[in-house]
């Protein structure tokens, strides 16, 4: 393995033996006054996109929940670019104004280049996957559709090209979010798409109420679209595996979101789907190594399908982090109004407990209506915090009406010791009230902090800069993997630890598809760095990867690091 | 899911207080003032209340012009006919803008509406008034605690109930609506001391049945919070015996017994989760 560290000076590469030191559970940290701070950079930033929804006031569920976003290195060049599948209106879903790509020039700074991009399609967008699916080193986009979804071949000189007939893909049910990750272990990227519900906008259903009012209906009572688990064949084709794989055997859902991470740490990549109005699902990896596809839905006896009085959710956005610092990825999710925000803690790799109360992140999402989230230390305090992008989807709440408004603020919770607090002023970018719904969350600038932006439901995308700016608190890991399908460490973990004064974890990130909300996740690893926290190491775990010998088992590697770096680890 | 529950109890001063027609849900505090007894509504009954509680006297404060809209009101409220109740109620608060015991009813109404927000300054005037303002001034803290609760107010909600509890320290519903804010603080010694409290006060009283599965069912999330699976067990089982068509409790239950590993057990309890859950999405409208 070699290690590639910019940014800082140099750095003795000295691979320490695996497992040299114990897994002690990682320690709360008391932190300091708050410094979270935003602002808002759009102006200027060049991005000048809005998102088309449908139009307002909203009047059919199509039109509620906004398109997604996709943090894309579509030139290769290092940082990430960003892409805005767009939406379209009821009178035209085929055509809408189109989608929308831009490049980073660096300093929150970006270039329009969707006219460059060949295949620019117009259907009505949500949310899109990005990565290598054919491995010739650039990665791709899969853009869920109202409608068939799309592949969108990267060419490498800025153009994109329509390959989903020649790839076998293009199911025309309304899909909400998807995510490339090697489900497999066979070295290439396989691709899960989660499907929302049967809708025909021609014959709504009639309006139903809510809190006494009269609202457009909701999912309940529409079918329910099954899920599809594509494999991929490593000739630039899929096959949909979901009935043999498992996929069929759960009960349908209102699909929205989904994360596929490693929950119970076996090297095989595990998928929960966030679904609207009912309960989620956790399919678990049981493929064989060399073997085909094969799930176990787990949802309802892991305990991760409903909150603590056993009720289905209508889940959205989904954070993934280690809050209690046993290890594992917890998971965080939002949800409706008059509901709350849900913490599942994952115990064991085999059950979760919803522990939303435990760390104070129940009270406060009450009156809002949660989308777009993610765990990120904004503040570098050593703990993750957490922002929640917030906008009811019926246009007549009001807080008296129906104890939410329609527009909302962000939810920006700090973690303080034990529990999350919530950060009343976290600057102008981070204050006021939108229809927010989805964002993306990564180092745009690479200033080595956390930038957003986030997509209002028909409104302009905002640039949010995080004004923590100091140089030399951060760490920043990204993974090259040696197979297309690890290309990006997708399934990875990534450790932050310490020698001085005993030898402990400091904290943990998972590198995982799906994302906020029909968004990606960022495949980059950010690590703030209190002054505190000396002698540091980092360690990666791949997920197992078909190699030149086989299914190699994966590899734990300590490398020293010091803050104010950007890693690189690239696998053999 | 609804159950007419009329019950006579002893007051403290010696008062016989008539306990109405209350509605069981299962949901924190959606009975607050209904499932449980509570303050008087005048006239030979009271409105809903903690099954314990001494409340003030019904008959002696009220309006020296009896309107026969009160009444309705209140038969509404116990029928849970609320957009009937709040539909009267707000007639009066029309004509008579300034009288608080109006103002109460149509808080209440749109509290037992979950129109929490629109409840809110209804409630908070009635309960800035002195308890003497009208017979049921005294508990309008409580629902005010309940909005502020569903709000997501924990403080304000704690404060409202410390101060309910401080003049009716026998009050069950808002024993538990204590128990699940120091839950929700994650002070979790303090929650197990109220939901047990709570059960305490309303003891083996026939009626209350629906009340103690309740509280048994948090107190479970209490103890299993604190991994003490075997007693949460007990408290789940306890909840669903008292109360067989508790979902909720059911779905605790087969959680806790997976955990244990008697996952055949958890089986049969999700299953029943089930088949309560499938019987009442087809009892209720679509949302």
């Amino acid at each position: 393995m070699n290690m590639i560290i910019t940014n800082t000076c140099a750095v003795a590469l000295t691979l320490a033996a695996p497992h040299l030191y114990a897994h002690a559970q990682t320690a709360p940290v008391v932190a300091p006054p708050a410094s979270i701070r935003f602002e808002d950079a759009t102006a200027g930033s060049g991005i000048d996109a809005v998102m088309t929804s449908g139009k307002l006031p909203s009047t059919q569920i199509v039109e509620v929940k906004g398109g997604g976003l996709a943090l894309i290195d579509f030139d290769g060049d290092g940082d990430m670019d960003l892409f805005m599948p767009n939406g379209a209106t009821l009178a035209d879903p085929e055509h809408g104004p189109g989608a929308r790509l831009f490049e980073n020039l660096g300093g929150l700074k970006f270039r329009d280049v969707s006219e460059r991009m060949g295949a620019r399609p117009t259907r009505w967008a949500f949310g899109c996957a990005t990565g290598d699916y054919d491995g010739d080193g650039r990665d791709d986009l899969y853009i869920c559709c109202f409608g068939a979804d799309i592949l969108l071949k990267n060419m490498g000189d800025g153009r994109f090209t329509d390959v989903t007939a020649q790839a076998g893909l293009g199911d025309p049910a309304w899909s909400t979010s998807a995510g490339f990750a090697d489900l497999d272990m066979d070295g290439d990227l396989d691709l899960f798409v989660v499907n929302y519900l049967d809708f025909d906008p021609s014959m709504p259903p009639p309006p139903a109420a809510f809190k006494g009012m009269q609202v457009m209906a909701g999912p309940r009572g529409l079918p329910a679209r099954a899920d599809i688990l594509y494999e991929n064949r490593g000739d630039g084709t899929f096959r949909d595996v979901s009935e043999s794989a498992g996929i069929r055997k759960a009960i349908p859902g209102y699909g929205l979101n989904l994360a596929v991470v490693d929950f119970d740490a076996d090297g095989r990549l595990d998928v929960f789907v966030a679904n609207d109005s009912e309960q989620n699902s956790l399919f678990m990896n049981r493929t064989e190594p060399g073997g085909p596809l094969r799930f176990e839905e787990r949802g309802m006896t892991s305990g991760i399908a409903t909150n603590i009085d056993g009720a289905g959710q209508a889940t959205m956005g989904i954070a993934i982090g280690d809050v209690d610092g046993n290890g594992r990825p917890d998971v965080f999710t939002t949800n409706f109004s008059s509901d709350t925000n849900t913490l599942h803690l994952n115990l064991d790799g085999k059950f979760f407990d919803d522990r939303t109360a435990q760390f104070g992140l129940g009270a406060a999402s009450r009156p809002l209506l949660g989308w777009a989230t993610s765990f990120d230390d904004l503040d570098h305090d050593g703990a993750e915090d957490v922002v929640v992008f917030n906008g009811h989807v019926y246009p007549q709440a009001t807080k008296v009406a129906m104890d939410s408004d329609y527009q909302q603020p962000p939810l920006v919770m700090r973690r303080v010791g034990a529990r999350f607090e919530v950060v009343t002023d976290p600057g102008a970018g981070l204050r006021g009230a939108h229809r927010d719904r989805t964002a993306v969350f990564n180092d745009l600038d690479s200033d080595g902090d956390i930038d957003i932006v986030v997509a209002e439901l028909n409104g302009p995308l905002r640039v949010l800069r995080n004004m923590h700016d100091q140089s030399h608190d951060w760490i920043k890991v990204r993974l090259r993997g040696p197979t297309p399908g690890t290309s990006h460490g997708i399934g990875a973990w990534v450790e932050l630890s310490t020698r001085t004064p005993t030898p402990r974890v400091l904290a943990k990130r998972w590198i995982w598809a799906g994302g906020p909300f029909q968004s990606t996740a960022s495949t980059e690893v950010q690590f703030g760095v209190p002054d505190s926290w000396k002698d540091l190491q980092l360690e990666v775990r791949w997920p197992i990867v078909k190699g030149p010998a086989g299914f190699a088992p994966y590899a734990e590697v300590k490398y020293p690091v010091t803050p104010g770096s950007t890693v690189e680890f690239v696998h053999p | 899911m609804k159950e007419l529950r009329t019950q006579w109890t002893v007051a403290a001063g010696g008062a016989i207080i008539g306990l109405l027609a209350l509605i069981f849900d299962p949901t924190p505090g959606a009975n607050a003032g209904v499932a449980n007894p509570g303050p008087p509504i005048g006239g030979q009954e009271a409105l809903p209340g903690a099954v314990t509680t001494p409340v003030p006297p019904p008959v002696a404060a009220t309006p020296a012009a009896p309107d026969p809209r009160w009444e309705v009101v209140r038969k509404l409220l116990r029928s849970s006919q609320y957009p009937s109740a709040e539909a009267v109620a707000r007639s009066l608060v029309k004509e008579r803008p300034e009288d608080l015991r109006a103002g109460f009813y149509l808080g209440l109404a749109l509290h037992k509406e979950k129109r929490y927000g629109e409840a809110l300054p209804y409630l908070e005037r009635a309960s800035a008034a002195p308890v003497d303002s009208f017979p049921e001034a005294a508990h309008a803290v409580h629902y005010l605690g309940w909005c502020r609760y569903y709000l997501g107010d924990l403080p304000g909600a704690r404060v409202a109930f410390t101060t309910h509890a401080s003049a009716f320290p026998n009050y069950d519903d808002t024993q538990f609506a204590l128990g699940l804010i120091a839950y929700e603080e994650d002070r979790v010694i303090d929650s197990e001391v109220y939901f047990r409290r709570a059960l305490k006060l309303l003891g083996e009283q026939q009626g209350a049945a629906r009340e103690r599965a309740k509280n048994l069912a948090r107190l479970g999330d209490v103890l299993l919070r604190q991994d003490r699976l075997p007693e949460a067990e007990q408290c789940y089982r306890q909840a669903v015996d008292l109360f067989e068509t508790h979902g909720e409790a059911w779905s605790k239950l087969a959680r806790v017994l997976d955990r244990l590993g008697r996952a055949s057990d958890a089986a049969n309890a999700r299953a029943r989760q089930a088949e309560i859950k499938a019987r009442t999405e087809t009892e209720k409208p679509l949302p």
